[in-house]
């Protein structure tokens, strides 16, 4: 395609040069950014598994800065990363549709 | 006294204020004028009915109690929230795609809409969520006499009238607001836009509440977290098992409660609204979990001990002195427990209305049959009748249970209990193997280890199961001991019922979901859960659509005839206030017109139509499968009736091939009928004419005389022996005759023929008798009258100038063959077809017969089991007669 | 008087009894008793009266009552026919073929007597 653009003339052969690499850049963040929303969890559940293997000599009032801690931190990556997340145009896309294999298990 | 009177009507102003936000809402939403109604806020905030008077009251005396491990119950959710990705983002979408109206709808739908499943969810729905209700009514119960019984003792026999009172309330107030119309979505803009209220009153008494301790009483956050660090709940003390074991039963609980899935996927209206609700209500759960610790510890530090440290959250404010803030800190657990009941009442009703009420009273009225008009109030009956239902129960409950302190522990078990849910759900949402008889196995399995190590051991022991169960398992059998299931004893009880009920759970769901084969709708569905997201856009409710009136009246004219569409389409803008044929299709004249439709071209149809017009939504598999079943048994009908019409003309044609045997039999009928008329007349006439002429005629002569005599005789014997032919062969054809079975020698048979043709001078009979000696065992009689008439034409017919016949006998292996053989010109080839048939004559002689002693033969000999043939090339004519041999077997 | 009939019969009793009947009334009787030769022995005898039986050997007696009507010189010639079969779809069949009476047997020798003189006449 882009070889008969470029008989065509160089400024056409740029245009659509360009944009499928934007495009492409873009639902590559977009996938990383859906790899993030579902490590998310993971990583919240792994931090709060953490006071399983505190002592009995913990002070609450650490444990309850660590905690709240996190939970801070959790709903503000949450809120960052629901800000860019699309849920409707991302779901017709059929490459990352399959990148997210959410079909049988 | 002051004090309670201003307690009562702040609260009956705040109950009247949300019922005039919940009104004011449902006006809007009406005139579809308010869409912030619907905002993310709106329903972030309503997923606060997680929130309880269990967590609002509760949190802090659990705190009290044990420490942090009350934030298990927050940060299960939170988890959930924040993967909203994983599972929710899939339950709203299958929700939105199947119009799921409740977690049984979506349990069922999924597994091949099962209706055993739907019941099923529905009766442990309601047996897990009645104790909770009954527990927010304990709440608000218990706040309000704490409130009063700071300022004066307070009788506690109004305990129960405040509950009762309380229940009452809440049913009216779901009664008007949660079964106002009929949602095609299960919407309830009212509801929704009342809890959100609720959810903001909660979360600032809460912090009001917790401001003041920390900042008003405690003098900050350092020496806030001084004081915890030095209070008895200063340490960490929780096993690990249980703080995982809560974290995962609290997850699932939020999921799978009732109430949570009805503001979660089924009051969703746009998929977007998760995006903030992802990261703002774990903030809100943060926040209404970030005072308790320092409420509790203040609690510990300023109230005398045997303070109920459930209620610090008021009776804190309240010791100090703070009536209005512990007034607002008494409106925030009212909101708690009103919200969460008005959902739960709400959710309940819809499954119980739908999936147990609707289906017994449509089998047992209706017997099956939709009678569209009617269906409409009594849905709406039937939920404001499950409503009352729910809230009775669980003021029953509640009553019952004497509202102590066994109450306060069945808010986790309520959660354990809905738990049971999730492996089906999410099985079902994640695997396309799961089955129906899978989740059926599971849920049951689940409930019942469930109910087994927790429910019942809930009530205390002796109160349902005695202690000697508890201990030593029922009927001594150790390994069945409600908390030391399988002889593993030691584990926390808690933890050691989530742990089986969930794993046993799952591995009956897993195992007979590998097990069974789904049914082909149970597949279909499957894979519309599973692959959600291939197989529809989001779906919109009809709200969204711009729907053309005009077009929706031009297909209904279409379909119901004109003057019904128009004037239901007037009916309907009349309604709406407007002039005219168009209203404004609203859901409700969309799903109203959708019925009216389906009671001629079926719902699915109806649907699907509607959808096309209205255009946004999406016509869902399930409705294209309804579609085809539809047409499945448009054609099953039609395949039917063209099994009918195969069957009316095999009927017809076997009718005209009756007819045709008929009226052949009748020709056959009227030509024999004919030929013994011909038969008999022509003797008769002879007879006749010339008895008449002896009688008439004068001067006969006596040689004429005897000569006319002579021939009436001969015509009056030919008649007779016609007659007897005729009865001989009616007797034989209609097999009335019995034949009289004998032993006898062929030989013997043959010679009495013989003697009794005898007398006719003209025939040569030759004869080989020493071959004649066969022994027989038939009826002697009518072979020799066979014979006879065998021997009687070749007299009459056989036209050689020296007439001869000749006898043969064969003894075969299998039959005996007598042949008669006469040497005359024999039976022309055209003639031997019929020369057996009755009144066949072969020549033009007039020898006197009749033309039925060959007709006469043949019945006999096929009667003796033998037959009679004509044997062509013989010369003359022959005749063959066979015998079987059994009936000839040699003596 | 002196008019003859012709008998086409093939039952001799009756070809006996009818020949009897006729001829004491002064009629000249001649009979045949083949189908096959009968319209040559209508030809050669040309009588003034045809008893015609409709049951003949090889030919049935409608066959030669049609003939006859078809030939010019026989159409008018009067014809009794006689059958043995009573039926009503006989009696049509006999009309439709042209017969001029029509008589079951077994008759009386009075009517057939009647019958043949009322033919002749007419």
């Amino acid at each position: 395609m882009s070889d008969l653009d470029g008989k065509a003339g160089s400024k056409s052969e740029r245009t659509p040069g360009r944009a499928p690499v934007f495009l492409e850049r873009s639902t590559y963040r977009r996938r990383r950014l859906i790899d993030g929303l579902r490590m998310l969890p993971v990583v919240g559940a792994l931090l709060w598994a953490v006071p399983m293997l505190w002592s009995e000599t913990a002070a609450t009032s650490t444990a309850i800065l660590y905690i709240f801690g996190i939970w801070a931190g959790l709903a503000l990556i949450a809120a960052v990363m629901a800000r860019h997340v699309d849920v409707q145009a991302y779901d017709p896309d059929q490459n990352s549709n399959r990148d997210v294999s959410e079909t049988d298990m | 006294m002051a004090t309670l009177n201003i307690l009562i009507a702040v609260s009956l102003s705040y109950v009247a204020l949300l019922f005039l936000v919940a009104f004011i809402a449902e006006r809007l939403a009406v005139r579809g004028q308010a869409r912030w109604l619907r905002s993310p806020l709106v329903y972030t905030l309503s997923l606060s009915i997680y929130c309880t008077a269990w967590t609002f009251y509760g949190a802090v005396g659990y705190a009290a109690r044990s420490g942090l491990e009350y934030l298990t119950i927050y940060i299960g959710p939170t988890l959930v929230m924040v993967g909203w990705w994983w599972a929710l983002r899939k339950m709203v979408r299958v929700g939105r795609a199947q119009r799921v109206t409740s977690i049984a709808d979506l349990i069922s739908s999924r597994y091949g809409k099962s209706t055993i499943l739907a019941v099923l969810v529905t009766l442990m729905a309601v047996v897990g969520t009645t104790p909770y209700i009954a527990l927010q009514l304990q709440s608000v119960t218990l706040s309000f006499a704490a409130f009063a019984g700071s300022t004066e003792g307070t009788p506690l026999s109004d305990s129960r009238s405040t509950a009762l009172w309380v229940a009452v309330g809440l049913a009216l107030f779901t009664v008007l607001f949660g079964t106002r119309n009929l949602d095609a979505n299960e919407r309830h803009h009212g509801v929704v836009m009342a809890i959100a209220l609720e959810a903001v009153v909660k979360l600032f008494a809460l912090l009001a509440v917790g401001v003041f301790v920390v900042w008003g009483l405690s003098g900050g956050i350092g020496p806030m977290l001084e004081q915890i660090d030095a209070s008895e709940i200063g340490t960490w003390q929780i096993e690990g098992g249980r703080w995982a074991g809560l974290i995962f039963l609290s997850a699932a609980a939020f999921l799978s409660l009732p109430r949570m899935f009805q503001v979660l996927v089924v009051e969703n209206d746009n998929e977007d609204h998760l995006k903030l609700a992802s990261w703002a209500f774990p903030t809100y759960l943060m926040l209404m979990s970030l005072f308790v610790v320092p409420i509790a510890v203040v609690g510990l530090n300023r109230l005398p001990p045997e303070a109920n440290p459930d209620l610090f959250v008021l009776t804190v404010p309240l010791s100090e002195g703070q009536t209005g803030l512990a007034m607002l800190s008494f409106l925030g657990g009212f909101s708690s427990a009103t919200s969460m009941v008005i959902v739960a009442a709400i959710a309940l009703s819809t499954m119980v209305s739908n999936h147990i009420v609707m289906p017994i009273w449509l089998r047992v009225a209706h017997g099956g049959a939709m009678v569209s008009g009617d269906v409409r109030n009594l849905v709406l009956l039937s939920r404001r009748l499950s409503i009352a239902a729910v809230l009775l129960l669980g003021y029953l409950y509640y009553r019952f249970s004497g509202g102590g302190a066994a109450l306060a522990a069945i808010g986790l078990v309520s959660f354990a209990g809905v738990a049971q849910f999730l492996p089906a759900m999410l099985g079902g949402l994640f695997w396309r193997g799961a089955t129906r008889l899978g989740a059926l196995a599971g849920l049951m399995v689940g409930f019942a280890v469930w109910t087994w190590s927790m429910l019942l051991p809930s009530f205390g022991p002796g109160a349902i199961l005695s202690e000697a169960v508890l201990a030593q398992g029922p009927a001594g059998i150790a390994w069945l001991r409600p908390q030391a299931l399988f002889g593993i004893a030691g584990l926390d009880p808690l933890v050691h019922a989530i742990l089986w009920s969930i794993s046993l759970n799952t591995l009956a769901f897993v195992i007979l979901s590998l097990l069974s084969f789904p049914s082909p709708l149970e597949r279909l569905q499957g894979a519309q859960f599973v692959n959600v997201f291939q197989h529809s856009a989001s779906p919109q409710s009809w709200a969204g659509g711009g729907a053309q009136s005009e077009d929706l009246l031009i297909m209904a004219q279409r379909i119901l005839g004109p003057r019904e569409a128009q004037a239901l389409f007037q009916a309907e803008a009349r309604r709406q206030g407007l002039a005219g044929y168009l209203p404004e299709p609203s859901p409700d004249f969309l799903n109203a017109l959708e019925r009216e439709l389906s009671g001629s071209v079926g719902a699915a149809t109806a649907h699907a139509m509607v959808g096309q017009i209205v255009g946004g939504a999406s016509v869902s598999v399930e409705d294209l499968m309804a579609v085809a079943d539809e047409t499945a048994q448009m054609m099953e009908y039609s395949s039917q009736l063209e099994a009918k019409s195969a069957e009316l003309t095999r009927t017809a044609r076997q009718l005209r091939e009756a007819n045709e045997k008929l009226t052949a039999l009748s020709v056959q009928k009227d030509a024999f009928l004919s030929q013994i008329s011909h038969e008999l007349r022509t003797p008769m006439t002879s007879i006749r004419s010339f008895s008449e002429i002896l009688r008439d005629t004068e001067g006969l002569s006596q040689q004429d005389k005897g000569k006319y005599s002579s021939i009436i005789h001969d015509e009056a014997v030919r008649l007779t022996r016609l007659l007897d032919d005729l009865l001989d062969l009616s007797v034989l054809e209609n097999g009335q005759v019995s034949m009289n079975i004998e032993r006898g020698m062929l030989l013997g048979v043959l010679d009495h023929a013989v003697a009794a043709t005898s007398g006719t001078e003209r025939l040569t009979i030759t004869r080989e008798t020493e071959g004649e000696r066969i022994a027989l065992r038939t009826d002697l009689d009518r072979l020799a009258q066979v014979f006879i008439n065998l021997i009687a034409n070749a007299q009459k017919y056989c036209d050689a100038e020296a007439p001869e016949l000749r006898i043969a006998v064969r003894d075969g292996a299998r039959e005996i063959a007598v042949d008669f053989i006469d040497n005359g010109s024999g039976i022309p080839r055209d003639k031997q077809d019929v020369v057996f048939e009755k009144f066949a004559r072969v020549s033009d002689q007039k020898a006197g017969g009749a033309g039925l002693g060959l007709a006469i033969c043949r019945e006999i000999m096929l009667r003796l089991g033998g037959n009679v043939a004509y044997l062509p090339g013989q010369g003359g004519a022959a005749f063959r007669v066979t015998l079987p041999k059994s009936a000839g077997s040699v003596m | 008087m002196g008019k003859s009939v012709l008998l086409i019969e093939d039952e001799p009793n009756i070809i006996e009894a009818v020949s009897f009947i006729l001829s004491r009334d002064g009629w000249k009787v001649d009979t045949h008793s083949n189908g096959q030769t009968a319209l040559a022995a209508i030809a050669e005898k040309s009588p003034d009266v045809v008893i015609l039986d409709v049951m003949l050997p090889g030919i049935s007696g409608y066959d030669i009552l049609r003939a006859l009507r078809e030939a010019p010189e026989t159409r008018n010639l009067p014809v009794l026919m006689l059958t043995a079969r009573g039926q009503t779809k006989d009696r049509e069949m006999a009309e439709k073929a042209g017969a001029n009476r029509f008589m079951t047997k077994p008759f009386s020798n009075a009517e057939v007597l009647e019958a043949v003189r009322s033919l002749v006449n007419a």
